[in-house]
């Protein structure tokens, strides 16, 4: 345990992960308090970075683009963390319940799984938003329930893995009832994969919901959501790339700090996940 | 191998089923009236009842899911509510403008990808490597969408050196196609590398090298062939993201093909043709996760007993 622990904090590139997600978390739990990003100013239309006080500038409304980068911050950690926790949950139900009881249960399910597979992601998710009214909630509940299939085939191969132990015939033998076993058990021991496959999906969340919003289908204007930003900028390319380089570059950094996490994770539990 | 296949193609229809299932529901459960949003808010009630009945709305649902059903299988995806037009007829037309761009992806990620990832493994630990691994981790997290308007602003504004956006000949199809590639770039690099440091640990590399073959020889005839293969399952699952990323790239630059066409589509609120794009995706994804499986059992006679075993 203490070379695990060991392991993930003494890698450099996992620190640098962890330092990237330090900013981040104290950036959105900041966000709740920048009340003036909506504030616009048409004198200050379009400033380029560092120009009267605006350090990365304003957009055309001249709303000021670091205060904008601020709550969108929030805005993203908020989507991902709620998306994949959604996804994160169906994903462990399902995947328990076709590992544990098999036959046409597990076929069943996997069925499912295969055909929500096989939907290209962000056209689906597009389709669904879509259909139901754009917003942040629909935005977040879409990316949660289109994306547990990965999570679901983990779990599934975990409790298969661990259904012939021996820790677990004897639970049965026990007489523990079905939901014991299940989250008492099996759950216990599937933590590792877990951890890796949400840090892992919370990145892909942010991405997903920074595309729906690039496209005008996620976070409705006016609150500031790094998807939007750009997409706000990209009409003012020629003359202030900033509005659309900046939110883009938060993004990446996001989702970098989270997929480093996620890969020292990885390593440091060695979990090995399926292709 | 002919037991494979059939088995394979068998496996597929349930989940073509579904597919046609879940595209149906998602347009059935939309809130709102279809009629409606098709002739926008002028209208009276005697025209509304009369294309209620010439779509067929006026049926059970039960009904019209086996009329939806039927008419998928038929290759009839239903009209356009704003053009009249037949989805299908308007899909063939953009299909090829999007395997284009698919297409011009693939030629830029795959080749660069592996190289880089076999470079990187070959150089492991120096500082080289540690360079690649930074750039592809940086190419893996970075929005499709971000990297196209990045290009567009360096490489279309501020040099000049291709046209920022638009459609034509070749000259317009590098960029997006970079936008689209950079994402599987990164990802084939990222594996291939670790393909071949697996791959470089087995015995036979150290035998080759043991009998004295060149290190190029033995790096390019036994290492790289044996990290092709599985390769091809991940080049493959990366197609299904080209379609995805696809609807970004084609409406960022302007681009003919599907996505913007379902992109277009949904801005409007034109049901059968997002619905149709959806389902006409999803199927293709289906079509070519098959082919590949396929391929992939006829080169590893493994992977074919073993699903034949379960």
């Amino acid at each position: 345990m203490n070379n695990m622990v060991n392991h993930f904090f003494k890698d450099r590139v996992t620190q640098l992960g962890l330092f990237l997600l330090l900013i981040l978390i104290i950036t959105a739990s900041v966000s709740n308090f920048v009340n003036s990003a909506n504030i616009q100013n048409l004198d200050n239309r379009l400033l380029s970075a560092g120009e009267s006080n605006h350090l990365l500038g304003t957009d055309h409304f001249g709303r000021d683009i670091l205060l904008r980068i601020i709550v969108g911050a929030g805005v993203s950690i908020k989507v991902g963390l709620l998306a994949s926790t959604i996804s994160l949950l169906l994903g462990i139900l399902l995947g328990l319940m076709a590992g544990y009881f098999g036959k046409w249960v597990d076929t069943l399910i996997m069925r499912f799984t295969d055909i929500m597979m096989a939907f290209p992601v962000l056209l689906f998710l597009i389709a669904i938003s879509a259909t139901f009214k754009p917003g942040i909630n629909t935005a977040m509940i879409a990316i949660g329930v289109v994306s547990w299939p990965p999570m679901a085939r983990l779990m599934r191969s975990q409790v298969l893995m661990l259904k012939s132990r021996e820790f677990i015939a004897s639970a049965e033998a026990l007489g523990f009832s079905h939901i014991r076993i299940l989250f008492f058990h099996i759950l216990p021991n599937c933590l590792a994969p877990i951890i890796v496959t949400f840090t892992l999906g919370f990145s892909g969340a942010i991405m997903a919901e920074a595309s729906l919003s690039f496209l005008g289908l996620g976070v409705q204007p006016p609150t500031p959501s790094w998807g939007s930003m750009i997409n706000e900028g990209k009409d003012f390319l020629r003359i202030a790339p900033g509005i659309s380089v900046y939110p883009g570059l938060a993004i990446a950094i996001t989702v970098l700090a989270f997929n480093l996490v996620g890969e020292g994770l990885r390593d440091a539990l060695d979990v090995k996940l399926e292709k | 191998m002919i037991n494979f296949i059939i088995r394979r193609i068998l496996q597929a229809i349930p989940v073509i089923w579904g597919v046609m299932t879940i595209s149906f529901l998602l347009m059935n459960v939309a809130p709102g009236d279809p009629v409606r949003a098709m002739v926008g808010d002028y209208y009276d009630d005697s025209t509304l009842e009369t294309l209620r009945e010439e779509m067929g709305l006026n049926e059970s649902l039960g009904m019209q899911y086996v009329n939806f059903i039927s008419n998928v299988c038929k290759g009839n995806l239903g009209k356009s509510f704003m053009t009249q037009r037949f989805v299908i007829e308007d899909l063939k037309q953009k299909v090829p403008f999007t395997l284009q761009l698919a297409l011009g992806a693939m030629l830029i990620a795959v080749p660069m990808g592996i190289l880089l990832g076999v470079f990187a493994a070959i150089n492991r630990g120096k500082l080289i490597d540690r360079i690649l691994i930074i750039i592809s981790l940086a190419g893996v997290s970075a929005p499709v969408f971000w990297v196209a308007l990045l290009l567009i602003l360096i490489v279309g504004i501020q040099l000049q050196w291709l046209p920022p956006t638009g459609f034509g000949g070749i000259k317009f199809l590098i960029l997006p196609a970079i936008a689209l590639g950079t994402r599987s770039m990164a990802m084939l690099a990222r594996t291939s590398r670790a393909y071949m440091l697996d791959v470089l640990k087995e015995d036979y590399i150290r035998t080759a090298l043991a009998k004295g073959l060149s290190q190029r020889v033995v790096l390019f005839k036994h290492g790289l062939r044996n990290v092709l293969i599985p390769l091809i399952t991940i080049v493959a699952a990366d197609f299904g993201s080209y379609l995805s990323g696809a609807v970004l790239t084609e409406s960022i630059f302007g681009w003919p093909g599907v996505g913007r066409f379902a992109l277009n589509a949904i801005m409007k609120r034109d049901f059968p043709v997002i619905q149709g794009t959806v389902l006409f995706m999803a199927l293709i994804f289906v079509l070519i996760n098959i082919i590949v499986d396929i391929c992939y059992a006829w080169v590893d006679p493994r992977v074919r007993e073993k699903m034949i075993y379960e």
